[in-house]
């Protein structure tokens, strides 16, 4: 039972750095669209332009949070199920062009 | 032979589009076997090995289809690429600047979801259909159907791009 309940945390930690970097992900494409120096920092490889940077920004996002988000022992699962949901929704309708044009319009 | 002979003659970037659209397909298999394991372990505990052992494959198999895409959109953003085709004429810009565009930017998030899905049931283990642990079964059922559903609109855009201006 002790062991089990030491991997609940490890579960939420998961779920919420994923939610956390989906949200990194679609922010960090807003400054992109609204600013060229963003755009700019973004183009980590020329071929694939400022999608390269986006990707690997929150893919070292996501690792990063999970290594912070583990020592802190997150125990609420229903919190954990309905951020992960929420941020997953969000994301599909952020990264929607006319949804976030408008924002940064 | 002859289909072979023609197969074999498709250029590299033809070949690369088309290992994408295979690991795509066998996403979606993957995903339908997840689903189905999903709900066979609620009759039998011994089903859980085999969720996380196909979630595992998914992960790898959708970070695979993630590299494959982003190496073809190399040749789609060049100079006379798909890209610019579709931006030269006003009636098929759309397909670029909105379908594309959000294909490019969706087709983050399923490898991320289901690797929380694994994370989850590995970390669960046996306790896996456990009353106490509900909502982190839940989220299991979640990432399945939410990364199913972006990988057909993924996959849907695709095919509607591409089908006006294909990598070549």
């Amino acid at each position: 039972m002790e062991q089990n309940d030491t991997h609940i945390p490890t579960a939420n930690g998961a779920l919420i750095s994923v939610a956390l970097s989906l949200h990194v992900f679609w922010i960090l494409n807003l400054f992109k669209e609204a600013s060229p120096s963003v755009k700019e920092w973004l183009t980590f490889y020329n071929p694939v332009g400022p999608l390269s940077g986006l990707f690997i920004v929150s893919l070292v996002a996501f690792v990063l949070l999970l290594l912070v988000l583990s020592p802190l022992r997150i125990k609420n699962q229903q919190f954990s199920l309905w951020f992960f949901i929420v941020s997953t929704v969000l994301f599909a309708l952020m990264v929607f062009p006319p949804v976030f044009k408008i924002f940064v319009e | 032979m002859e289909v072979l002979t023609r197969l074999l003659a498709l250029s590299p970037w033809e070949k690369l589009a088309d290992l994408h659209g295979l690991l795509s397909m066998a996403a979606l298999i993957l995903l339908g076997a997840g689903i189905a394991l999903f709900f066979t372990t609620r009759k039998a505990d011994a089903m859980i090995d085999w969720l996380k052992r196909v979630l595992l494959f998914l992960f790898v198999d959708l970070a695979l289809l993630d590299l494959a895409g982003l190496t073809v959109y190399m040749q789609y953003r060049a100079e006379g690429g798909p890209r610019s085709l579709l931006l030269a004429s006003e009636s098929t810009a759309w397909l670029h600047q909105v379908v594309f565009e959000h294909k490019e930017f969706l087709a983050f998030a399923p490898p991320l979801i289901i690797l929380a899905a694994y994370l989850v049931t590995r970390a669960l283990g046996k306790r896996f259909n456990d009353e106490d642990v509900k909502p982190l079964r839940r989220s299991v059922g979640f990432a399945l159907g939410a990364s199913l559903v972006l990988v057909l609109l993924v996959a849907a855009e695709a095919v509607l791009v591409t089908k006006v201006a294909p990598v070549k």
